[in-house]
């Protein structure tokens, strides 16, 4: 592979994606931008959005990333993408996504009682942050495996595609993901209190 | 022993990922506080995933075509390596050319879709969305080939370290520029 090819390949398969994934997260902060009154009525939510999307971001571009890294080293191809070391590589995000739910929920209420701010309650936080984190988990890690394939098929480095694409795919699924589990967490908070 | 072991993994990424949850929680926190400001002109709230997910995105892209490098011994862990100064002389200007792009977009599009503006200027809000951009571009790539560097000296796999770093690091630097330049010009 010489420079040149590199770097026009660089231009020809990321700059597209980038941009791609610049209108997703577009789409991703809209959202975020119009859910401005499930913020207002639920303290907490805010402080623990940067923290769910961002472990989410985390852990499943780590997995695009050791998988991108398993095909350049020939351990995974289309034939066997859900061989061993896929699989290993999948239940490990999803183990990783519960224990960080819930280190983000715990530290979250206990940062906002430390601040004197509101919080929802410790309980209701990291319900939220533990089932929006392992179902997106879940979603990304399905969507992972079909953007590889896809990959192998076009001919495309992974690198220079899964990455932006989880990131970008994850922003938007995670967010629906942390309003509808928190719509359906108040919901049962609600029912329970009553 | 296979490559990719379930215990090996989970024990190399939780120190990184648990600090990098704690990291975000910091910028969540920095959010929270100026949240009344924020609820006013949530168009800025539409920059915070756009911001943090392309100095991510560029970083990441960087930082895995760094490591697959690396593994493939194309790229030398060296800071004379002149495909590594390529490299990060194209991610800044693609850097800069897509923020340009999203800037004008979220402009023109968040407003149709219902995304309140407030009082904000098109002049204000041009200068913190590509002061931001630029900024977080700058700080994914710069930590994109810290964290590579280090991780393959130690004999970390960096698929599992310099990854998480640079995007926590994207988004937090992202919360904080959004919030700082929005403090600056408004």
């Amino acid at each position: 592979m010489s420079k040149e090819s590199s770097t026009y390949r660089y231009l020809k398969e990321s700059v597209p994606v980038l941009l791609l994934c610049g209108f997703g997260l577009m789409v991703a902060g809209m959202l975020f931008g119009l859910m401005v009154e499930t913020l207002e009525d639920h303290p907490g939510i805010l402080v623990l959005i940067p923290a769910i999307i961002g472990m989410r971001g985390n852990i499943s571009t780590a997995l695009g990333a050791r998988l991108g890294s398993a095909s350049h080293l020939g351990l995974i191809s289309t034939e066997n993408i859900m061989n061993r070391d896929s699989m290993v590589n999948i239940k490990a995000s999803l183990a990783l996504s519960v224990l960080m739910g819930l280190l983000a929920g715990v530290v979250a209420h206990i940062s906002l009682v430390a601040l004197g701010r509101d919080s929802s309650g410790l309980l209701v936080l990291v319900s939220i942050s533990v089932l929006a984190g392992f179902l997106s988990g879940l979603a990304l890690a399905a969507i992972t495996l079909g953007i590889m394939v896809l990959a192998f098929r076009k001919g495309y480095d992974p690198d220079n595609i899964t990455g932006p694409l989880l990131s970008t795919v994850g922003d938007i699924i995670t967010l629906l993901l942390i309003f509808g589990t928190a719509t359906l967490i108040f919901a049962i908070d609600n029912a329970i209190v009553r | 022993m296979p490559l990719y072991d379930f215990r090996k993994i989970i024990r190399e990424s939780i120190p990184i990922l648990g600090f990098c949850v704690l990291l975000e929680l910091v910028g969540g926190n920095f959010l929270d506080s100026t949240k009344s400001t924020l609820l006013e002109m949530p168009i800025i709230l539409v920059l915070i995933p756009v911001v943090n997910g392309l100095g991510g995105n560029l970083g990441t892209i960087f930082g895995s075509r760094l490591s697959s490098g690396m593994h493939l011994g194309l790229t030398e862990l060296s800071w004379k390596d002149k495909k590594l100064w390529e490299d990060i002389r194209l991610s800044f200007l693609v850097g800069l050319l897509i923020f340009l792009i999203m800037t004008l977009a979220i402009w023109f599009l968040a407003p149709l879709m219902g995304v309140g503006v407030g009082d904000l200027r098109f002049g204000e809000f041009f200068a913190i969305a590509i002061l931001a951009g630029i900024f977080a571009t700058v700080i994914a790539i710069g930590v994109s080939v810290f964290t590579a560097f280090l991780s393959f000296k130690q004999g970390i796999d960096p698929d599992n370290v310099v990854t998480p770093l640079v995007t926590t690091l994207g988004d937090i630097s992202g919360i904080f520029l959004i919030i700082i330049f929005f403090t600056i010009i408004v």
